[in-house]
């Protein structure tokens, strides 16, 4: 089976207005699963690079709602699964309740909810929410979690895991961690599905990855390639391009 | 646990839907040691811990009979624990010698901080000195700034200060900064929190840290046959009040913290959490949030850089919901009026974030009988504060 590639973007960002084209640029050149990130005031999981994009998408006004709104619009015309990306409290900005949130997403389309700075202890009336209307919670996992939380995390896994590949925030770095097989060989032992994440930003570290891993996210390093763009044609083509070039060398290996 | 069977938080880390862990997943395995720690702190720890508030501390601090002052308000008697006359200046040093005390048991060697108006910071740095730790202090831009002798204080003591750019510029963006640096580093890093916020186990360890101010007032008042009719502290992320607060819960005073209503809460310019915010998440925890409707967390305003903030310790949120504290607004100006009421009556000048508490017990104070007792918590003195004072208020030649 093909590996999982799954782009983060965070919405809104650079331009309000190439959102939607944005995420069909992903969606054409082989993402299977597309992370919607909601920009949120206080991204403690987000180094430089997303916290800026984060602060551009929210001074040029993507609200919660607003990417709501052009998600319903377009959904019907991506193939790929959409992850809603969130830091809990725009989150729980959607609805009067959790199960509400749930119901919004679940009819909006969207596959699944990760939320960065949710531990799963404290994630469960959310899990229970989206299990109601039949969505999916991505647990994260860390270089830090001992076995015994591996055996916890389990069987909250309905769709996949997202494996964090360093201790620390997200961000492009120059090649991926040390250290790194053996961490996953542990997750494999307890987990059939994930994917990694934080710290890829070539071909080569998705190629890497994509052996030893269900998949691979790609969030900082396609940031840095809209930052700068002065077009929506420039920004499509530098994420269409990008994204192609992680597709070919994943699928190549 | 306190008095009359107030026994919080519950075993996963709430004060009813306040508090919990909302981190990412890697800090959950260090949030469980860490637990585990404090819960299993033996009297050794706690030894070790007053003898060195007795001996390096100074403590106990005074609970000072302002008589002037309540002859000048014309009602209730007032008191004032001094915790200004604490080593460094402010009750911030009670917590951070917990803390680091328990780095230590941790093995863990490189401490890292927020700031606001710094003086957690100068506490801070003072413990690293004292163990001989690398200290870090994150600190937003402005408050470099408006606080640049306690940046100054930090350095001498041999701190790193690492100002923050990003966002509000002020406590709230340091504070992330530290949990971006802690997350990075968590295998050889303590994280010295220096308020009741963050995920659990800190809200209530930092409580506990600084409940040594509520116990010495008890006995302190039991010394001179007086009993407390009402308790007022300044509200920030809440730490001195609740370290005041905790031990008088079901005592029968009236518990009263003060928040920062900058310019007026009726303009968009204050740090009032519970007065104007709603239920929210940030920085670890739930509780009362400056935010606007789609979930974002608004800038908040005060001219005190410690109390510029927009969220409030969880357990204050439980608190006020329970009606077992009360919270209300004072405004930049009339904390100013607090200033200089107490250095002009009393011969003590407050912290900018105290003299929020001062202008409102006076106030009180009026309003009260002379049979009655008011305890102010003092947390600090205004040393740090003078380029602030000097600018607002004017004085004759």
């Amino acid at each position: 089976m093909s590996k999982h590639l799954v782009p983060y973007l965070t919405a809104g960002f650079p331009k309000l207005e190439w959102f939607e084209d944005l995420v069909k640029a992903l969606d054409n050149n082989g993402a299977d699963f597309i992370e919607i990130g909601v920009p949120f005031s206080d991204p403690i999981a987000d180094g430089p690079t997303i916290q800026n994009s984060s602060q551009v998408a929210l001074d040029n006004g993507a609200s919660v709602q607003w990417i709501l709104d052009e998600v319903a619009r377009f959904r019907a015309d991506i193939r790929a699964e959409l992850i809603f990306f969130t830091y809990y409290n725009p989150l729980t900005a959607i609805a009067d309740d959790l199960d509400g949130v749930a119901q919004k997403l679940k009819d909006l389309g969207f596959h699944g909810v990760l939320v960065p700075d949710l531990s799963l202890e404290q994630a469960k009336p959310l899990i229970e929410a989206l299990q109601k209307v039949g969505m999916h919670y991505i647990p994260l996992i860390a270089p830090t979690t001992p076995e015994k939380r591996l055996e916890f995390i389990a069987p909250y896994t309905t769709s996949f895991a997202y494996g964090v590949s360093v201790t620390g925030v997200t961000g492009a770095r120059a090649g991926v961690s040390s250290g790194l097989d053996e961490y996953l060989a542990r997750v494999r032992r307890h987990l059939n599905q994930f994917v990694v994440g934080f710290g890829i930003s070539t071909p080569e570290d998705a190629a890497k990855i994509s052996k030893v891993a269900d998949g691979v996210v790609v969030g900082s390093a396609l940031i840095r390639k809209l930052e700068g763009t002065t077009t929506r044609e420039e920004a499509v083509k530098a994420a269409g391009d990008f994204i192609g070039s992680l597709r070919a060398a994943i699928d190549a290996t | 646990m306190s008095g009359q069977g107030y026994n919080q938080p519950d075993e996963t880390g709430h004060f009813g839907k306040y508090g919990g862990q909302y981190v990412p997943e890697t800090l959950m395995p260090v949030l469980g040691e860490l637990e585990e720690m404090y819960k299993a702190l033996d009297d050794d720890f706690w030894q070790e811990y007053h003898h060195i508030l007795r001996q390096y501390v100074g403590r106990p601090t005074p609970l000072y009979d302002a008589q002037r002052w309540s002859e000048a308000a014309g009602g209730a008697r007032i008191l004032i624990k001094r915790e200004d006359l604490n080593h460094t200046g402010a009750h911030k040093i009670n917590n951070t010698i917990g803390q680091i005390l328990l780095a230590r048991k941790m093995g863990k060697n490189r401490i890292i901080a927020e700031t606001g108006a710094g003086q957690h910071g100068v506490a801070t740095a003072t413990v690293c000195a004292l163990f001989d730790l690398p200290c870090i202090v994150y600190m937003g831009e402005e408050d470099v700034e408006r606080q640049a002798l306690n940046v100054y204080r930090m350095k001498l003591l041999g701190a790193e200060v690492r100002p923050v750019g990003s966002g509000s510029r002020t406590l709230k963006d340091a504070t992330s900064e530290a949990i971006r640096d802690w997350v990075t580093n968590v295998h050889d890093t303590f994280y010295i929190i220096g308020s009741v916020v963050g995920p659990h186990p800190y809200p209530a360890m930092v409580r506990d840290f600084q409940k040594v101010i509520g116990e010495e007032t008890l006995r302190q008042l039991d010394e001179i046959g007086a009993k407390a009719d009402a308790v007022v502290a300044c509200v920030g992320g809440g730490s001195n009040a609740m370290g005041i607060f905790y031990p008088f819960i079901g005592k029968g005073a009236r518990l009263i913290g003060t928040e920062a209503a900058g310019h007026g809460v009726e303009t968009n310019q204050h740090a009032a959490s519970i007065s104007k915010g709603k239920a929210g998440v940030l920085h670890g925890s739930m509780s009362y949030l400056l935010q606007d409707t789609g979930g974002q967390v608004t800038l908040p305003h005060s001219i005190s850089a410690g109390l510029d903030y927009p969220g409030i310790g969880p357990e204050h949120a439980y608190l006020r919901d329970q009606g077992i504290a009360e919270f209300v607004p004072v405004t930049d100006e009339e904390s100013l009026e607090g200033v200089q009421l107490l250095s002009r009556l009393e011969g003590i000048i407050p912290a900018l974030e105290s003299a929020h508490a001062v202008y409102h017990t006076n106030k009180l104070a009026a309003e009260m009988g002379k049979d009655q007792t008011i305890v102010l918590n003092l947390s600090g003195r205004g040393d740090k504060d003078m380029n602030t004072y000097m600018k607002h208020i004017k004085l004759g030649d």
